[in-house]
Formats: C-alpha cells, sequence, structure tokens
C-alpha cells in the first residue's frame, strides 16, 4: 500500500467511525437555518417562527475535519 | 387603476415564488439525470468487479461483465461529487417543503428512508478518495478492497436514487 492510499483509508475509516457519535450526540461543526438562510457555528436552537434548524450539513463538517485532523494522519504513518 | 395597481403588487411575490419554484425543479431534474448517469456508471463497474468475465464473449450479460472498470473510475468520481453537491443545494427545500408534509402525514418509512440516504451518502464520500486511489493502479493484491468499495458505493447510489424517487412520486414537482 502506498503512503497516500494508507491516508485515504484511515481517512475513510475515521470519517465513519467519528460520524457515528456525532449524530447521536450532535456534535454539530455548523447548524443551517434554511428559511432565514442563516449559518451558525457549532449546534444552534431552531430560530422559531417555523424555521427548522438543520444539522447535517454539520454532521459531514465535523468528520470531515476531525479525520483530516494531524493525530489520524501520525496513526497511519505508524500503522 | 388602483385596483389593477395594488394587484401587480400583490402579483409579483407570487410570480417570484412561482419562478423560484421552476427553479428548484430544474435544479432536481439536472441532479435526477446526473444520479441516473452515475447509477449506470458504477453499476457497470460492480458488476465489472464482483464477476469479471474470463473472456470476452458475445449475449448482454458477459459485454456488462467484461467492460474494464478502470475507464468508469474518474466518471464515477465526478458525477458522485456534483450529483452530492446538487444535492446539498437542493437539500433546504426538501426540509422546508417536503418533510414537513412527510411527517404531517405520517410518512415514517420514506422519511426514514431519506435519513439513510444522507448518511449512506456521506459515508460514501469519505470512501471516494481511497476507491480512486484503489482503481488508479488496480491489481490482484487490491482485487477484494477494490470489489467491496465499488460495491458500497453502488448500494449507496442505489439506495439514494430509490428513495430520492419515492420521495419524488410522493411530493414531487409543483406539488
Amino acid at each position: 500500500m502506498t503512503k497516500s492510499e494508507r491516508l485515504a483509508a484511515v481517512f475513510a475509516i475515521a470519517f465513519a467511525i467519528i460520524y457515528a457519535p456525532t449524530m447521536d450526540f450532535n456534535w454539530t461543526l455548523a447548524t443551517y437555518h434554511p428559511l432565514k438562510g442563516i449559518w451558525d457555528w457549532g449546534k444552534a436552537a431552531p430560530l422559531g417562527g417555523g424555521s427548522p434548524a438543520m444539522y447535517w450539513y454539520g454532521f459531514v463538517f465535523t468528520p470531515s475535519a476531525r479525520s483530516s485532523s494531524p493525530r489520524w494522519r501520525h496513526s497511519s504513518r505508524t500503522s | 387603476m388602483a385596483l389593477s395597481g395594488a394587484g401587480s403588487r400583490t402579483g409579483r411575490p407570487q410570480i417570484g415564488r412561482k419562478s423560484m419554484q421552476i427553479g428548484w425543479s430544474i435544479l432536481l431534474i439536472i441532479h435526477g439525470i446526473l444520479a441516473v448517469l452515475l447509477l449506470g456508471a458504477i453499476t457497470h463497474q460492480a458488476i465489472a468487479a464482483a464477476w469479471p468475465a474470463a473472456k470476452r464473449a458475445p449475449g448482454f450479460f458477459n459485454s456488462l461483465r467484461s467492460v474494464n472498470g478502470m475507464s468508469y473510475t474518474n466518471a464515477v468520481v465526478v458525477l458522485f461529487l456534483v450529483t452530492f453537491v446538487l444535492g446539498t443545494i437542493i437539500y433546504p427545500t426538501y426540509r422546508l417543503n417536503v418533510r414537513t408534509v412527510l411527517q404531517e402525514y405520517h410518512l415514517y418509512k420514506p422519511e426514514g428512508m431519506f435519513e439513510m440516504k444522507e448518511h449512506l451518502l456521506a459515508l460514501s464520500l469519505a470512501l471516494l478518495p481511497i476507491y480512486w486511489l484503489l482503481w488508479r493502479k488496480p491489481s490482484g493484491d487490491n482485487r477484494v478492497a477494490r470489489t467491496a468499495l465499488t460495491s458500497i458505493i453502488a448500494i449507496a447510489v442505489w439506495w439514494g436514487f430509490l428513495t430520492g424517487h419515492i420521495i419524488n412520486n410522493i411530493r414531487g414537482f409543483g406539488s
């Protein structure tokens, strides 16, 4: 396996591992309010007035950011 | 005169809403067409990887099995990314106009299918780099991994396509 293949494999596995608790504990990196078109950092409550809060975008951002972090990359080098 | 003036004032937001609806519908159609192309490409590749033909022979299934999987890789990656991005753009419209209706009518199964679609496609997105790298230099050593990854992505794409189709049947264009 080449280094880039190892990194890509670690990224995919780390993404899947982080994605599940991110959803369960709502560790969203961002919240989108579609009715107002507003983005908030982290978990934000719905704005009211029938405007829902969308967390899924944040669910994708959180594991993307965390699985790209140097700690995971280091583990791919040592494995 | 005053009446027609008032009419045009109230009509303008309706025209704006109508053109917005047409715009979302066009994006949804493009999203659907790209999904069909992606479905075709990934299905051909998955079948060729999982059930390769020993030698070229006539017939539909033999032709399907003997396609060169490598030639689909870049198309799959590009189609997946573009379809995914388009999906994320039209997602708020689903959240506001469709999901609320599904909940009102207690249509929890299609709603749950859509939740699964989100998760399967997000996980498939993370598989794309390793998928691309393995298909770039296919060998006997990585055949099992390539086949497994391609099959997982193919299942996710099929799930996403069928779910989108069902949701569109429940509450689609202009409803």
